[in-house]
């Protein structure tokens, strides 16, 4: 009986763990995916125009204002002047400062019509500069194609300098290797996981990673693993 | 009560341990490589150091025999030295500098200084890895002047072992049969073709040497007694043992790689069989048994199979005895003769003669009877033998006058000759390592 509860609440904590787990939506069973992150990549890439033009409306705003107040002092201006027509011994002074204010208004459109520019420019910088950290973020951190491409080249670097002048000889010997890539591509922490037992055969898979190193600096994601190789002929 | 308490103390266990696990340290990625690349290693051998006292000529001949050596050995590019960088002093593991060397291409650097006192001639070595930067090893070597060339085979034998694992081939020797005294005798020399020394003078006619896997004793047929008798002759004693004098035959004999059994030609009924003796000569055991000649039996490292010459198929044609079962079956279909098999000390191949028009060729073949390749190109060539390290053979060669010896490599590289003489050179029978 004591057996039986056991294995129930085994089965029972089992079943419970999973479905709990699949509620939370994280299998930590699975080790994280790559192909999701690549889409995240896309999304952000598209979304950094709209982020940036949020404030880019509210400089509109803002300037539309403006020319509102330069338009209501303008009115205000131009009352005085009406009280002063009356006297015709200011009428020159006035036509002058008519002219004046036209003036004030045609600088006031063209300062528009500047800041405007000056807008768009500064938003397409900021839109730039976005999109150039959003790559540079994206060349640090590797798109997922980089990713599972990176093993690969390692794989070949390595092979095309790996050299066994009588692979006969060597084709019962096994050697396993781990070691990191660094950010600039150099190979740290190598150490033997498993010796072949011959010496020389060591001294050729050490000898293949030193002439394969540096490898091209990793994706951001792989600078946290070990690469594991396994040499047999 | 006390049963969900338990549960749900175990629901917790369980879900700390199943989270945690694969956050576990670092990841990793498992790569396999496999196939590695199959070419020779840059060797980078500067001029040789004179330590003082050489005597004259003696630089060069240590010079000659290095390079012959590394040539023969056929893992190394021997670096050009006009590209080399400048050599302002003997290297040694103190003034060696590394990036130097591997701008140049270098893998390996082969650094060598030789001294005289006297009589007495000391040769020493270092050898450096230019890639990893490592200075894997050096020795001294010392001897009387006349072993110059004998210090610089133990020289190269022992960078080989530094390099590859494998032993290396240069104080091996080769047996062969010789007509230099007008009849044919068991002779050896290095396998440089130099060091030439007389095993049998009888005066009679000696043929197929093989040697005993302990290097100590050949095995050779002789016609002394006018019947073709065996012979076992201790090298360093001369002492020689009749080992079997069976009316008619007693010829090709091939000693067991673990040398308890001889296998060997003897005559059958009105044919010629292949049987077995143990090692005293005595005991002999028929394995084959039909109206067939059968001729020329080659060990299997393993010593399970044993190939041979057989002409059932009305040409000679070469096949496989499993000698646990007796069972025979056809290696070689092509050609209308092949003989002299010789199976490599590997397993993994078999070199015999095939002819073709007037003269033979060397071809090497899979004991399974696949990948077929022919190793000579030129002139008549008969009698291959393998060298203990699987990778060189020695055989006979002629174009037109008499037979020499030539070595090459297992995928016919070079060939290299051994002998040069106005005297026929034959079937000869590369030694086991020295012990």
């Amino acid at each position: 009986m004591k057996g039986f509860r056991i294995i129930m609440a085994t089965v029972i904590s089992t079943v419970l763990h999973f479905f709990i787990l699949t509620l939370l939506d994280t299998i930590p069973l699975i080790s994280k995916e790559v192909p999701p992150q690549m889409q995240l990549y896309m999304v952000d890439l598209i979304t950094v125009q709209p982020a940036r033009a949020v404030p880019q409306e509210e400089r509109e705003v803002t300037v539309e204002k403006k020319v509102d107040e330069v338009k209501k002092q303008e009115v205000k201006k131009k009352e005085p002047t009406k009280e002063a027509a009356k006297k015709e011994t200011i009428k020159k002074e006035e036509k002058k400062e008519q002219v004046v204010l036209a003036d004030h208004g045609k600088k006031a459109k063209d300062d528009k019509k500047k800041r405007e520019v000056d807008n768009e420019q500064q938003q397409l910088a900021a839109a730039i500069k976005g999109i150039k950290e959003r790559v540079a973020e994206r060349e640090a951190e590797g798109s997922a194609a980089e990713i599972q491409q990176y093993p690969v080249m390692v794989e070949n670097r390595v092979k095309g300098f790996w050299v066994i002048p009588d692979p006969f000889s060597a084709r019962e010997l096994k050697a396993v290797v781990v070691f990191a890539i660094d950010k600039k591509g150099e190979v740290v922490n190598l150490r033997f996981k498993q010796s072949s037992g011959s010496l020389p055969y060591d001294q050729s898979v050490r000898r293949a990673i030193s002439k394969a190193a540096p490898f091209s600096p990793p994706p951001h994601v792989l600078l946290e693993e070990e690469f594991e190789l396994t040499f047999q002929p | 009560m006390r049963r969900i308490h338990s549960v749900f103390l175990f629901f917790l266990v369980t879900i700390v341990i199943v989270l945690s696990s694969p956050e576990d340290g670092k990841g990793v990625i498992y790569i396999d490589i496999n196939s590695p690349q199959i070419r020779k290693f840059y060797l980078a051998l500067p001029a040789i150091t004179d330590l003082g006292g050489l005597p004259h000529g003696m630089k060069q001949e240590v010079e000659e025999t290095l390079r012959q050596d590394l040539i023969i050995a056929d893992l190394f590019y021997l670096m050009n030295r006009a590209t080399l960088p400048p050599q302002a002093a003997y290297i040694t593991e103190g003034n060696m500098n590394f990036e130097q060397w591997e701008d140049a291409g270098a893998e390996f650097l082969l650094s060598i200084g030789i001294q005289a006192e006297g009589d007495t001639t000391s040769l020493e070595f270092r050898l450096f890895d230019v890639v990893q930067h490592i200075y894997i090893a050096g020795k001294r070597y010392k001897g009387v002047q006349g072993e110059v060339r004998v210090m610089v085979h133990r020289l190269i034998d022992e960078v080989i072992q530094q390099l590859t694992g494998e032993r290396g081939i240069f104080q091996t020797q080769i047996a062969f049969i010789t007509d230099r005294s007008g009849n044919k005798e068991v002779s050896l020399m290095d396998i440089d073709g130099r060091n030439e020394r007389m095993v049998t003078q009888n005066g009679s006619i000696n043929i197929s040497p093989a040697w005993r896997p302990d290097g100590r004793d050949l095995l050779y047929t002789c016609f002394q007694r006018r019947n073709p008798d065996l012979y076992q002759i201790v090298i360093s004693t001369g002492r020689v043992t009749l080992l079997s004098a069976a009316e008619g035959l007693n010829a090709a004999a091939e000693w067991s790689p673990d040398g308890k059994r001889i296998a060997l030609m003897m005559r059958g009924e009105g044919n010629s069989e292949i049987c077995l003796l143990n090692q005293e000569g005595k005991d002999p055991a028929q394995l084959t048994r039909s109206w067939d000649n059968k001729a020329s039996p080659a060990w299997s490292p393993d010593g399970k199979q044993i190939a041979f010459v057989s002409d059932r198929s009305g040409s000679p044609q070469i096949y496989i005895m499993d000698l646990a079962g007796r069972k025979i079956r056809r290696l070689t279909y092509e050609g209308s003769y092949n003989c002299s098999p010789a199976w490599s000390p590997k397993g993994d191949k078999i070199a015999f003669a095939r002819q073709e028009g007037r003269g033979f060729h060397i071809y090497i073949i899979r004991p399974d009877g696949t990948d077929v390749k022919k190793l000579t190109r030129e002139g008549s060539n008969e009698y291959p033998s393998w060298a203990p390290n699987g990778r060189h053979i020695v055989f006979a060669s002629r174009t037109g006058g008499s037979y020499d010896l030539y070595s090459m490599t297992a995928d016919g590289g070079g060939p290299w000759r051994v002998t040069d003489s106005p005297y026929s050179e034959t079937e000869p029978a590369w030694s086991p390592w020295p012990r």
